[in-house]
């Protein structure tokens, strides 16, 4: 019964999914302007186009999927990639790694495992801390801590850099969809299914850290190892995705918590695949009023994102406040 | 049966011993004994969440420290002093967390667990909380939702840290003749640290006493028309000289 329930919103949040989808490889333009009789279009859409789509729905997924891990992890609906400084991990490493010294996009692999480290790391800090903080806002303040501590590391390799380099790393920075190759897209769709694999092997323990780690060990969870699991992938899903698209703030904080409020459950399956799916949406919806308005104004990636999402957490909280159901 | 021998409990330094003690099923115990005098501690000493710091503890003849966590996790369950609820998941989801430790590699209940699920449901007689979100209960009836979570698990020992703490007289009567007909009606071992003497005493006749003077837990039987003055006397000496002679004032409250 409740799961039938459950099988309908996925469906319309693919439903959903598949209509953005088609919109946005057609340039957010309701015309539709697929030819591929010319060589000039069928190479825009190869090399432009369903690079950018393919990309969004990876990024999307990702990052919601990360915020979803944390805040069941740390039992706490204000936690995400982002605000706990998991991103900055990423960006002060992609930073190490595009100003002092070797060229952003050089290899692959470099700037993967460059962003996936520092997620991790800073991943491992968090996890250190939320054993010591009693409060879960604390924690959160910890994590903004650790994100201008890095910022203002950042800002002194900035000051050492030349112009050229500063810039690469300035429009990472702002996030984007538009600089991902067609060749790289199967190297992220392979760490995404590596880490989601993970976390579906390990759906029971998920499911059961919901109530807390002591009830999850009294229910017989291998607990450090399942804390050990929802990390690594959180690094992976993040890290991959800062170090492609940039720091893109709000989706993994905002998706998760949207979700929940839609599909009133705790099944971590579910709530995985409606995350995925309303991640893709999301960011999606996101390029596509970049890609309207691209002729007015250049916004970037992140601002519309945080445009969006810093109202959506401010009304979430006067929600929780107001019905303390979250 | 739970057997504790020569048992030293604590973090670093022992806060608390014994020397025999044995619990069996189909009994009720509850443990009595000064805040801070390590009734915590000693219940997760039991749960094996902390080692003891010296001795040994069995657990229906086994070693506890040799016992797998999923097979621990079907011999003792575990009702905390307080679940605050979880926002999204319903009373029949949090129950059927109880059957965790039986359930396949993806967590899916079968048939038997479903079977095991209602027969909980129907002893605690929750049926009417089933599908309300955890979130919206009282504390009264998050308590009980516990105990039947703990009872799907079926487990011979549950284990219960201050249940009565958050609840009124109604409840707290409740609760305790729930935990003296589970443990008469299942046969099982309930332990339960509480301060609520006077509610015990109409259920329970095996009192674990810690003692302010030795720190040692002791097993002692009071009768159900013995008063709470003689429990006092064992456990909360201060407060017995206090009410024995008010004359004075031993309890040095300035």
């Amino acid at each position: 019964m409740t799961m039938q329930k459950y099988k309908l919103k996925i469906m319309i949040a693919f439903a959903l999914l598949l209509s953005l989808i088609f919109f946005h490889l057609n340039g957010a333009e309701f015309n539709w302007n697929f030819n591929f009789e010319t060589t000039d279009s069928s190479i825009l859409f190869k090399e432009i186009r369903l690079p950018r789509t393919l990309t969004a729905i990876l990024a999307g997924s990702s990052i919601s999927i990360a915020g979803l891990l944390m805040q069941t992890l740390f039992k706490n609906p204000l936690a995400g990639p982002s605000i706990l400084g998991i991103t900055s991990g990423s960006s002060l490493f992609v930073a190490f790694y595009t100003m002092a010294g070797i060229q952003l996009f050089s290899s692959n692999w470099d700037i993967i495992s460059a962003g996936i480290l520092g997620a991790l790391l800073f991943s491992i800090f968090i996890l250190f801390f939320s054993k010591y903080v009693r409060q879960q806002t604390t924690l959160l303040i910890i994590g903004m801590m650790l994100g201008s501590f890095t910022n203002s590391i950042i800002q002194v390799i900035e000051n050492q850099t030349v112009a050229e380099k500063l810039q690469t790393y300035n429009f990472w920075g702002f996030g984007s969809l538009q600089h991902v190759y067609i060749e790289q897209i199967p190297l992220i769709l392979l760490t995404f299914t590596l880490a989601f694999l993970m976390i579906i092997s390990h759906i029971k323990p998920l499911n059961t850290i919901v109530l807390g780690e002591t009830s999850a060990q009294h229910l017989g969870i291998q607990v450090n190892k399942t804390r050990f699991v929802i990390i690594i992938s959180t690094a992976i899903f993040t890290g991959v995705t800062t170090a492609f698209c940039g720091p893109i703030s709000f989706v993994g904080l905002a998706v998760p918590n949207l979700v929940k409020i839609w599909f009133r459950t705790t099944n971590q399956t579910i709530l995985l695949i409606a995350s995925a799916f309303i991640g893709s949406v999301f960011l999606l919806f996101c390029d596509c009023i970049i890609l309207c308005l691209e002729d007015i104004v250049q916004i970037p990636l992140n601002s519309i994102t945080s445009l969006i999402g810093a109202p959506f957490v401010v009304w979430l909280l006067l929600k929780k406040r107001i019905h303390d159901n979250l | 049966m739970i057997t504790c021998n020569s048992l030293k409990v604590g973090y670093i330094d022992p806060i608390l011993q014994c020397e025999q003690i044995s619990f069996t099923t189909g009994e009720l115990y509850c443990l009595i004994g000064k805040n801070g005098a390590g009734k915590s501690t000693f219940l997760k000493t039991l749960m094996g969440d902390i080692a003891p710091l010296s001795g040994k503890i069995t657990i229906a003849n086994r070693p506890l420290s040799l016992i797998e966590p999923n097979e621990k996790a079907k011999l003792i369950a575990f009702v905390p002093s307080k679940f605050d609820g979880i926002p999204f998941l319903t009373s029949y989801e949090f129950i059927a967390k109880g059957r965790i430790p039986y359930t396949n590699f993806f967590g899916n209940l079968s048939l038997k667990d479903k079977e095991i699920i209602n027969e909980a449901v129907e002893f605690t007689k929750v049926g009417y909380l089933l599908d309300k979100e955890t979130t919206l209960l009282s504390d009264g009836e998050r308590q009980l939702i516990s105990i039947t979570r703990a009872l799907a698990q079926d487990t011979p020992y549950i284990l219960l840290d201050e249940p009565t703490s958050f609840l009124d007289p109604e409840n707290k009567l409740k609760l305790f003749s729930l935990l003296s007909k589970i443990s008469k009606s299942k046969n099982k071992l309930c332990l339960i640290s509480t301060h609520d003497i006077e509610f015990s005493k109409l259920f329970c006749t095996n009192y674990l006493v810690i003692s302010q003077k030795t720190k040692t837990i002791t097993l002692e039987k009071f009768s159900n028309n013995s008063s709470n003055l003689d429990i006092y006397k064992k456990g909360f000496e201060e407060a017995y000289l206090f009410l024995t002679q008010r004359t004075d004032n031993p309890l040095d409250f300035g």
